[in-house]
C-alpha cells in the first residue's frame, strides 16, 4: 500500500510541478509542413481523439472540406469527401504531433503555424492561427470568403508575424506566454474564452516590432486590426502554450494527472500521464450556452476542439471567478463562475503558483485534474466553450458551459488499475 | 412556518416499522441532509441523499434545500401518520413515495477464476484511491485493524473458522477511528455482509456479534448498521455491489464500487476493503488461493 501511495504522489508531484514550471516562449511561425513533426502532403490534423470521417461531426466535416479546399487539393465539397472516404487524405489527432487547434482544430501542411518552444523542458508545441469569431474554418464553415481570409492570413497576416516574432526572439528570446496568462487572469482574462487582456497586452509586445518590419503600413495596419479586432487571437497561442505545460508533465510513470482533455465533435478524449498516449473516450456532450440570434440548443454540435488543454494546464474555466465579465458570453452568472473554479479545488492535485485569482485572495487555480479525486467524489471538470452548429458550412452559434462525461476518467482509472496494480 | 418535503421513496423495512409502531419515535442525530430516527429500537433513515435502503425514506430536492439542523434537534418526537411524518417544522409528505424493496441476492455456492479476478480488481481500485488521502490517518495504519487481520481474518482464511468468533477481537475494531461510523466498523459491515452471503452448504461460519457487543463498543446508529447487515440488510450500493460478486458481473462491480467509495471521508472505502478481504478469505477457505497472506503481507505491509 504505502508503496503505490508514494509512488504516485512522487510521480504526481513531478508531473505537476513540471506543468507550472514550464516555460512556453512564442519563437516562430511558419508553414505547418515545415514546422510540425509528421507533417505532411494529404494529412489533415484534427481535434480531440481520433475520427473517421463517417463518424466526424458537421462542424468537423465542414472544417476538413474547406482545408481540403484550402489545400486546393479539390473544388468542390463532393471532391473533397472523396478524397477522404478514399483514404488519400489522412485525418490525425493534432495532439500526436504536439499540436492543439480550437474547435475542430484543423490544421493543414501548408497553413501557417505558431511555434511555442518550452524553454525549461524544451519541448516544441504548434498552433494554427485564429480567424475570429462567427463564419469560419474552425466552426465547420467553408465559403468562399472562409478561404479567402485563411488564404490572407497565409499571404499577409503570417509573413509580418513571422518577421516580428524573428525580431523579437534577436531582441530579447521571444514573447513569454506564461507572463502573458499570469497577468490576464489579473486583468479579468480566464484565457479560455475570455482572451481581451491577454490580446491587449500581446499587441502591447508586438506592434513596435510590427512598425520596424519594413512592410507597408497600410499592411501593418490591416493586420493590426485583424489582430486587435478579435479577442480570441491569443486563444491559439494560449492554446499551444496550455499543450507545452501539459506535455511537460506527460509520460511520468504512476502519475494520475490528466494531460490531454479534448473533443472532436463526436467524441471526448482524454490522456493520463502515467498511461501515455492512450485515449480514453467516450460521446461528447453538448454544452449549455448563450445563443447568437436566431439560433438555439437544438442547433448545437456536441461539444468540440483542444481548447480544453487550457483547463488542463490550470486556467480557462478553472480560473473562470477571475473573469466574472466572462458569463455575458458563455452564459450562468458570476456566482457560478466562483463555484465552478472552487468546485475544481476538489478533483486537482494543487493550486498554481504562477496563475492566481484576485477575487480569492490571489489564490492559485485549481491545477492538475487527478483521476483518483473525479473517481472519489464524482465530480467533473467542468469547461467553457465555443458552440458549433451541428450541420457544415455555418459556423459558430454560441458559447457556454459543460461538464467532461465521467465515463472517460473511469475508462482511463480501470487502466491505470490494470497497469499499476499488483 | 411548516417546511414540507415529498418522500420520493421508502424503504420496505422502514414502512413496516412506521405501520407498526407502538411507541412514538425520536430523533437520534441530524445532519444538514440526513435524520436518523429510533422508532420502536429500529432505525430510520430520512434523507436528501439519493441511495437508498430497506431502512430510508428518501425526500425530493427542493429549490430552498434547508438543513434539517434549522428545524430539528435531536430527541425531537416524531409525529407520525398514514401520509406523512412531521418533526416540529419539518413535514414529510409520504402519500406518493415508492416502495424500495430490494432483490434478495443469490448466495455464493462456490468461487471461480472470474470472482477472484474481481478481488484484484477491486483490492487495486481501493488501494489506489486510498492513495489520495493524505492528511488524514486511514484504517490500513491502525494497530486495532492490522491485530483484527492478524488474529481473525487470517486464521479464518486458513479453515480455521473458530477465529471469527473471537469476540474480543471485535472489541478492538468496533468503534475505531473518525468519522460518524468508525473505519473499523465500515470495514467490519462490509466484510460481515460479503461472508454472510456464503451460502449455508459450503460450510464458511456467518458472523453474529450480540447487540451488547455492537452497542457497547461503537456508537448506535453505526451498531444499527452492523446489526441490520448481519440480517442481510444493506443500503443500495453496497447490495449492488454483493450481487455483482454473486453474479460475477464486472461492469456493475465497477460501478457499484465507484458508486460506494464516495461515501464519505473514507467511509465507502473502508466498506469495500472489507467486502474485498472477506472475499479473500471465502477465496481462500474454499480454494487455498494465498489471496488473505498476499493481501495482507504484500499490499498492507502486515507481518504475519
Amino acid at each position: 500500500m504505502s508503496s503505490i501511495k508514494d509512488e504516485i504522489e512522487k510521480a504526481n508531484r513531478e508531473a505537476v510541478e513540471r506543468m507550472m514550471e514550464s516555460d512556453p516562449i512564442w519563437v516562430d511561425v511558419g508553414i505547418a509542413k515545415e514546422k510540425i513533426p509528421g507533417m505532411k502532403d494529404y494529412l489533415l490534423l484534427h481535434a480531440g481523439p481520433p475520427l473517421t470521417w463517417e463518424k466526424a461531426a458537421g462542424p468537423m466535416k465542414g472544417a476538413i472540406i474547406g482545408a481540403i479546399i484550402y489545400e486546393e487539393w479539390a473544388d468542390t465539397p463532393e471532391e473533397a469527401e472523396k478524397l477522404v472516404t478514399s483514404g488519400k487524405v489522412v485525418l490525425e489527432p493534432t495532439h500526436i504531433h504536439n499540436a492543439v487547434g480550437p474547435m475542430a482544430g484543423i490544421i493543414s501542411p501548408r497553413m501557417p503555424v505558431y511555434e511555442i518552444y518550452d524553454k525549461r523542458y524544451g519541448n516544441r508545441t504548434y498552433t494554427n492561427f485564429n480567424e475570429g469569431i462567427g463564419k469560419v474554418l474552425r466552426y465547420g464553415a467553408y465559403s468562399k470568403e472562409v478561404i479567402d481570409r485563411l488564404r490572407w492570413i497565409e499571404s499577409t497576416v503570417a509573413p509580418l508575424l513571422q518577421a516580428v516574432i524573428r525580431e523579437i526572439v534577436k531582441d530579447k528570446g521571444g514573447v513569454s506566454f506564461k507572463s502573458i496568462i499570469a497577468q490576464a487572469l489579473q486583468m479579468g482574462d480566464d484565457c479560455h474564452n475570455r482572451y481581451n487582456a491577454a490580446t491587449s497586452l500581446l499587441l502591447k509586445e508586438i506592434t513596435p516590432y510590427m512598425m520596424d518590419t519594413g512592410f507597408s503600413i497600410q499592411t501593418i495596419r490591416e493586420v493590426y486590426n485583424f489582430l486587435a479586432g478579435n479577442n480570441f487571437t491569443t486563444l491559439n497561442l494560449g492554446m499551444a502554450s496550455a499543450k507545452a505545460m501539459t506535455l511537460a508533465s506527460h509520460n511520468i510513470k504512476y502519475s494520475t494527472i490528466v494531460t490531454v482533455m479534448s473533443r472532436n465533435g463526436t467524441e471526448t478524449g482524454i490522456w493520463v500521464s502515467g498511461l501515455g498516449d492512450r485515449w480514453f473516450t467516450a460521446p461528447a456532450p453538448t454544452p449549455k450556452g448563450v445563443w447568437f440570434p436566431g439560433f438555439s440548443e437544438a442547433d448545437a454540435n456536441p461539444d468540440l476542439g483542444d481548447s480544453s488543454i487550457t483547463e488542463t494546464a490550470g486556467f480557462g474555466g478553472f480560473a473562470m471567478a477571475a473573469a466574472p465579465a466572462i458569463v455575458s458570453w458563455v452564459g450562468g452568472s458570476v456566482q457560478i463562475a466562483i463555484e465552478i473554479t472552487t468546485k475544481m479545488y476538489e478533483i486537482t492535485y494543487t493550486k498554481h503558483k504562477y496563475f492566481t485569482i484576485p477575487y480569492l485572495n490571489f489564490q492559485g487555480t485549481p491545477t492538475g485534474i487527478d483521476i483518483r479525486k473525479i473517481l472519489k467524489t464524482g465530480i467533473v471538470p467542468t469547461i467553457n466553450t465555443g458552440i458549433a452548429h451541428k450541420e457544415p458550412g455555418i459556423g459558430q452559434i454560441g458559447a457556454g458551459i459543460v461538464s467532461f462525461p465521467f465515463e472517460v476518467f473511469k475508462k482511463a482509472f480501470e487502466s491505470f488499475v490494470e497497469e499499476y496494480g499488483i | 412556518m411548516v417546511y414540507r418535503l415529498n418522500a420520493s421513496t421508502i424503504g420496505k423495512r422502514s414502512k413496516e416499522i412506521l405501520d407498526d409502531l407502538i411507541y412514538e419515535p425520536v430523533i437520534h442525530h441530524v445532519f444538514p441532509n440526513t435524520l436518523y430516527l429510533e422508532a420502536d429500537g429500529e432505525m430510520i433513515i430520512v434523507t436528501r441523499k439519493d441511495n437508498r435502503s430497506p431502512h430510508t425514506i428518501n425526500t425530493s430536492q427542493d429549490s430552498l434545500n434547508r438543513s434539517f439542523q434549522s428545524y430539528v434537534k435531536v430527541r425531537d418526537k416524531v409525529e407520525v401518520d398514514d401520509s406523512y411524518i412531521r418533526v416540529g417544522e419539518l413535514e414529510i409528505e409520504l402519500r406518493d413515495a415508492e416502495i424500495y424493496t430490494p432483490i434478495e441476492i443469490v448466495k455464493i455456492r462456490d468461487v471461480d477464476d472470474s470472482l477472484e479476478k474481481l478481488f484484484w480488481k477491486g483490492l487495486n481500485s481501493i488501494m489506489i484511491l486510498y492513495s489520495i488521502s493524505s492528511s488524514c490517518i486511514s484504517i490500513l495504519e491502525l494497530d486495532g485493524f492490522r491485530e483484527f487481520l492478524k488474529n481473525v481474518v487470517y486464521p479464518f482464511s486458513r479453515r480455521n473458522v473458530e477465529a471469527v468468533k473471537r469476540i474480543e477481537e471485535y472489541r478492538a475494531l468496533l468503534g475505531l477511528g473518525g468519522g460518524f461510523t468508525p473505519s473499523g466498523d465500515d470495514f467490519l459491515l462490509g466484510f460481515i455482509s460479503i461472508v454472510n452471503l456464503v451460502d449455508e452448504e459450503l460450510q464458511v461460519p456467518k458472523i453474529v456479534l450480540d447487540e451488547d457487543v455492537l452497542f457497547n463498543y461503537t456508537n448506535w446508529v453505526s451498531g444499527m448498521f452492523l446489526k441490520y447487515a448481519q440480517h442481510g440488510l444493506y443500503d443500495e450500493h453496497l447490495h449492488q455491489l454483493l450481487t455483482s460478486l454473486s453474479l460475477r458481473d464486472e461492469e456493475i462491480f465497477t460501478d457499484s464500487l465507484l458508486q460506494l467509495v464516495r461515501r464519505g471521508h473514507t467511509s465507502g472505502l473502508d466498506i469495500s476493503l472489507g467486502v474485498v478481504t472477506g472475499l479473500a478469505s471465502i477465496i481462500d477457505i474454499l480454494k487455498s488461493r494465498g489471496l488473505t497472506e498476499k493481501l495482507i503481507k504484500d499490499v498492507l505491509n502486515i507481518s504475519l
